[in-house]
């Protein structure tokens, strides 16, 4: 298995902007240092709305998306502009298995303030970009982080998404590239 | 002991109990699951929880019946219910009976994050109240020196006994056997302890470096003493000289120093004037020096000086009672210093640890602990976290037929590759075929973890 021709599939679920797409597949191939693609997009897959809670969960997503992913990605992430739970919490604002190879962000929550006014698109973009990252790095086994800053500490609330630097601490570094070379791509 | 927050959710729903689990699972606890009070029960009598996640409403005994029941036997166990809509009575019956909190089902993000932070800390102070409970009790009067082995027993019997007086100790040990904390214990419990304990490495130095570094100079009195310089001798007046590795001193070195300990005078290099000093003399050495004063490289007289009570510190192979005990204290140590989540060691770990032979002893130790927590990822050190993979995992003595040493050998390598198949064949050479025949044939099976 060689880096150059594995990739990291970015899929728009249903509606996405087109910018924010953009930015996520530009700042997963950054950091991950891994080439992205984004995909055609296609349907929220039947079976994840909820309707007495009107928003989607994350399970049914992550595992269409495990099943399309073809073989040349190494990791599939969803991208979705409707709000997403995992059955025991509220909301949440991306989910991903340890490990696991599919991952699924919202851009839902982010495109708004604490006063519910629209933030700039600048902002939106920081965030979900943020989001992708932190959410990838649990599918390269990354668990959550105690620095900080680091962008594998937890977020729940948006307020702490804001005060993150997109960047990986020390640690989060050698265990990612601990799990490059188990992966076989060091 | 290091404490760690171990979890089991117990939900007769399986998406609660999946979902629950896999998330605390990104904050590195270690989860398990029951899906009703009976289950719940079992494992508790197995395995320690520090925390439960208790649904409220479960077919068969209900969770405040299950709360009750942990409260009476393991009241230390912090308990959580879980309420769907509706079942706040039960909620406030539950909180009577002693369980610490309340959710209600689906979770704020925020509030279970800050909920289970609060816990961690309810926990840690809890550890850390019993732990200082325990030190009152005896035990670590000796500072950072443990152990829980006879031999260890001994040592600190022996500590207490010379500790009081005067006379030149010399301890004999392996390095890294803890020599040095042995000489800081009985300075430490001498009427010397509020006075300096001083140590000088004697291997470190060459021989001129080591005179100056014990004697001191003045400025100018060779070339680049370019200031004044106290000696240890001076530094440690009124408190413990510690001499390490004192084997390593020349025989010039050991006239010069033996005139010091007869007359209790010495002088700075470039100072003839004699000054004075009171030190109580502590050496220590990993070599048989009864063997270098035949071959005539050690003198007897001095021999005799430093020498007027022996301690004996024994390496760590042959107080292998100590390794777990040593190993959670360096574990506690490291993991708050690189501030990581790493709380425990597996068992199978341990058992690597225990039957390994520490040629470095307790500093060998320390540092594969070290280096454990480093890239350990895990709330449990594992065997993949230590650096006795391949060929050098410790092995028994070879003895009976070849069949039991193949079991024996297979058994190890599963357990030091943590029961993963494919990484275990690949080390044994042999297919994976072959291996799940060996493991059916020899009846081994994978511990639940
Ligand atoms: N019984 C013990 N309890 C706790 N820590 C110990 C114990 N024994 C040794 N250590 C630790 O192991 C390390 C080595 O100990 P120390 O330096 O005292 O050994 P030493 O015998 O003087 O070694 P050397 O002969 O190589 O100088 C130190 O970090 C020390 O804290
Ligand atoms: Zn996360
Ligand atoms: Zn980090």
């Amino acid at each position: 298995m060689t880096s150059e021709k594995k990739i990291i599939a970015v899929q728009p679920l249903g509606r996405a902007r087109r910018d924010v797409l953009e930015v996520i597949a530009a700042n997963l191939q950054a950091f991950f240092q891994i080439r992205t693609e984004v995909f055609l997009d296609q349907p929220i897959p039947d079976g994840a709305y909820n309707s007495q809670r009107g928003q989607y969960n994350c399970y049914p997503i992550i595992e269409s998306l495990r099943i399309s992913k073809p073989h040349h990605a190494i990791k599939i992430i969803g991208v979705t502009e409707v709000d997403l739970f995992i059955p025991i919490l509220t909301y949440v604002f991306g989910e991903a298995e340890l490990g696991g190879n599919a991952a699924v962000v919202s851009t839902y929550r982010l495109a708004r303030g604490k006063d519910r006014e629209p933030v700039s698109s600048r902002r939106l973009f920081e965030r979900a970009a943020k989001i992708a990252v932190h959410e990838m790095g649990h599918t390269f086994r990354l668990p959550h982080c105690k620095e900080d800053r680091c962008i594998m500490s937890s977020f729940p609330v948006l307020s702490h998404i804001d005060e993150k630097t997109i960047y990986f601490c020390r640690y989060c570094t050698t265990f990612l590239r601990d799990e490059y070379e188990k992966l076989g791509f060091a | 002991m290091v404490s760690e927050l171990n979890i089991m959710v117990v939900d007769d729903e399986l998406i609660v109990r999946e979902s629950l689990k896999g998330w605390l699972e990104k904050f590195g606890y270690g989860v398990d699951t029951a899906e009703d009070a009976r289950e719940a029960l079992e494992k508790l009598e197995r395995e320690g929880y520090a925390l439960l996640f208790v649904d409220i409403k479960m077919p068969g005994m209900d969770g405040v019946e299950l709360l009750k029941r942990v409260k009476e036997d393991q009241p230390d166990v912090i308990v959580v219910m879980i309420t769907a809509h509706g079942s706040i009575e039960s909620a406030i019956e539950a909180m009577k009976a002693g369980a610490s909190d309340y959710l209600m089902k689906p979770f704020d993000p925020e509030d279970l994050e800050l909920l289970i932070e609060k816990l961690a800390q309810t926990k840690r102070l809890m550890d850390e109240n019993r732990r200082l409970r325990e030190s009152y009790e005896g035990s670590s009067r000796f500072q950072d020196l443990i152990g829980q082995s006879g031999a260890m027993q001994k040592l600190f019997q022996l500590i207490e006994d010379v500790a009081p007086g005067d006379t030149a100790v010399l301890i004999v040990g392996e390095t890294g056997t803890g020599k040095e904390l042995v000489a800081k214990a009985i300075h430490a419990l001498s009427p010397r302890r509020y006075a300096p304990f001083v140590a000088v490495n004697c291997g470190a130095f060459t021989e001129t470096l080591l005179e100056s570094t014990l004697f001191g100079h003045e400025k100018g009195a060779f070339t680049g003493a370019h200031h004044l310089q106290k000696g240890r001798l001076e530094m440690a007046n009124g408190g413990t000289l510690f001499l390490d590795e004192v084997g390593e001193i020349s025989p010039k070195m050991q006239v010069d120093f033996l005139r010091v300990l007869e007359e209790k005078k010495f002088h700075r290099l470039g100072n003839p004037k004699p000054m004075t000093t009171d030190f109580r003399l502590i050496s220590a050495t990993h070599r048989d020096l009864e063997e270098a004063i035949q071959k005539r490289v050690f003198r007897q007289d001095f021999y005799y000086r430093i020498n007027v009570i022996t301690i004996v510190v024994p390496p760590l192979r042959e107080r292998k009672e100590d390794i777990e005990l040593l190993a959670h204290q360096f574990l506690g140590r490291y993991s708050q210093e690189l501030n990581k989540n790493v709380a425990g060691i597996s068992k199978e770990a341990l058992d690597i640890l225990t039957r390994y032979e520490w040629p470095g002893n307790v500093r060998e130790l320390e540092n594969v602990i070290e280096r454990a927590v480093v890239i350990g990822k895990k709330r449990k050190i594992n065997p993949a976290d230590l650096p006795f993979q391949d060929a050098r995992i410790p092995r028994r003595p070879i003895a009976g037929s070849l069949g039991e040493v193949e079991k024996d050998h297979i058994s190890d390598m599963l357990t030091a590759c943590d029961w993963n198949i494919a990484r275990t064949a690949s080390l044994l050479g042999i297919n994976r075929t072959t291996l799940y025949k060996k493991i059916k044939k020899y009846g081994f099976k994978q511990p639940a973890s």
